[in-house]
């Protein structure tokens, strides 16, 4: 019976996958994105791995179409004039490309089948002893919590996390340098719907508890720093939308430091034990869990600044970089 | 084979999606007591670090069509 | 099958019937108002006949309690987005329609 769900729901994160890029409209693409999301997140669960589920959805479909949802507004809504404008052109300009739509393709479909066909034939039989479980199981008392999931993340590969911290910080960044740097010039929001104030502001406290029980759970059950993180994040985003601007009217030298704290206080505690003859990110066993839990508070901190961060240049990118008028 | 940016990102979010769900079902197949934790947490990490990269060629796509008006890559133009 | 199992499934089909007639409403209704109407009431009942079938079948308080926060945030929200909706919708078309009355 569960394997009847289990084909349902694959051959439903399929469909919607091919259905979100053959859409004729660019927001039904986005909307089918939305949905595929949710089912990868079903797909995830019915596998047995809910901080996966639940990073998911959080920020590969919720903020990421967000984003998505964002950019609809820029966009021309439906791509298949200017499509057929551009295809015009080409068919008028140069006659010689006309046999060529075939063969990319076919290339592309005997590749796939391919690289399918070796890769079913490099896993298929099944090693033995279940991978690094028993290892992961056996330090988890050393580790300072109790999930391993999270002692994975935050004690056995923390500079794995630790640098995943940078690249958000590097995506804000790269972001800064398209042209979203003209942001912070005291943008002046309009002022928005009363009602739509006053959900968010019910929506804001709620969202700041339910980040942090995801936070502190992690130490017993699925949950962790990213997932609350994304929660923290759409308290900043709702409260931009909202006409709130907080994160462009704070100080500057406080954004940096919401930013930048999670990635310091984390490479510092790193090599504060260097000092003590041990490894990098080794953390001496009595205390561990303490510390995992400063880094996961300051790691996701700073993750919710930098993605509110990225939703607010994303939202406010102007035309023309050197414009002193402040628009919506 | 879409031309429009934001379906081409789209794209990449759904492969990248792909590669994710077959390393966890991986850890799934051969999982003893409970599945193995290290592909869910190498998972999590390519989820954040995908969104972080689509987010950066979305602000790309965007800075694009508010220069140049363009939408996709046309080739001969 | 005991009594709360058959409730529960009678709460779950119910629930599901109401997201199926909601999901045929945004397809099929000609207007944006309708869609909306069909979209956020018939979704939300639906949603909240799931809620009540999956609290039953977890028969312990907290997860009752947390579930109907659940439905309680996915209410609000589902409703605020709805009215953005329609508001916008009104002024954008207001001008043009001269035959809608106040």
């Amino acid at each position: 019976m569960s394997v009847l769900i289990d084909i349902i729901l694959a051959i439903l994160a399929i469909y919607l996958a091919l259905q979100s890029l053959l859409a004729p409209r660019l927001s039904q693409s986005v909307f089918l994105f939305f949905a595929f999301g949710l089912a990868l997140a079903l797909a995830w669960i019915r596998l047995g791995a809910v901080d996966v589920a639940i990073t998911e959805a959080a920020i590969a479909a919720g903020f990421l179409g967000a984003l998505f949802l964002d950019a609809l507004r820029d966009f021309s809504v439906s791509d298949t004039e200017k499509q057929e404008n551009t295809k015009a052109d080409q068919s008028l300009v140069s006659a010689k490309n006309t046999n060529s739509p075939w063969l990319p393709k076919l290339a592309l479909g005997l590749g796939l089948g391919l690289f399918l066909l070796i890769s079913l034939e490099a896993v298929w039989e099944i090693p033995s002893g279940g991978g690094l479980t028993e290892l992961a199981e056996a330090m988890l008392p050393a580790s300072g919590v109790e999930h391993p999931v999270t002692a994975v993340l935050l004690n056995y590969r923390a500079y794995d996390t630790w640098l995943e911290i940078g690249v958000i910080l590097m995506g804000l960044l790269a972001i800064f340098a398209v042209g979203g740097r003209e942001l912070y010039r005291k943008p002046v929001m309009a002022v928005q719907d009363p009602l739509l104030r006053q959900v968010i502001l019910f929506f804001t406290p709620v969202l700041f508890l339910f980040g942090a029980f995801l936070l502190y759970v992690g130490k017993t059950g699925p949950g962790g720093a990213f997932q609350a993180a994304v929660l923290w994040g759409a308290i900043g985003i709702l409260l931009h939308l909202g006409g709130w601007p907080v994160f462009a009217v704070i100080p500057r030298w406080l954004r940096q430091l919401l930013l930048t704290a999670g990635l310091g206080f984390f490479l510092l505690l790193g090599f504060l034990f260097i000092a003590g003859g041990n490894a990098l990110f080794e953390y001496p066993p009595a205390y561990a869990g303490f510390l995992i839990l400063i880094v996961e508070t300051l790691a996701a901190i700073s993750i919710a600044a930098a993605l509110t961060a990225i939703f607010a240049n994303l939202n406010q990118m102007k035309e023309t970089p050197n414009e002193t008028e402040t628009t919506t | 084979m879409a031309r429009h940016f934001i379906k081409k990102i789209i794209a990449t979010i759904i492969m990248g999606g792909g590669v994710f769900l077959s390393l966890v079902s991986f850890a799934a197949r051969d999982a003893l007591a409970f599945a193995d934790p290290v592909p869910h947490a190498l998972v999590i990490t390519g989820i954040v670090v995908a969104v972080a990269s689509a987010a950066f060629a979305l602000a790309l796509a965007r800075r694009i069509y508010q220069l140049t008006g363009e939408e996709s890559f046309t080739i001969d133009k | 099958m005991t009594i709360t199992e058959l409730i529960t499934v009678i709460l779950l089909v119910v629930g599901c019937f109401f997201f199926l007639a909601g999901t045929l409403g945004v397809l099929r209704f000609p207007d944006l108002f309708s869609r909306l109407h069909a979209l956020t009431k018939a979704d939300n009942l639906g949603l909240g006949f799931i809620a009540a079938g999956i609290a039953l079948h977890i028969a312990s308080p907290w997860s009752a309690l947390k579930i109907f926060f659940i439905w309680l945030f996915t209410l609000l929200a589902s409703s605020t987005s709805c009215y953005l909706i329609a508001k916008f919708q009104r002024e954008q078309h207001k001008p043009q329609n001269g035959k809608e009355q106040e």
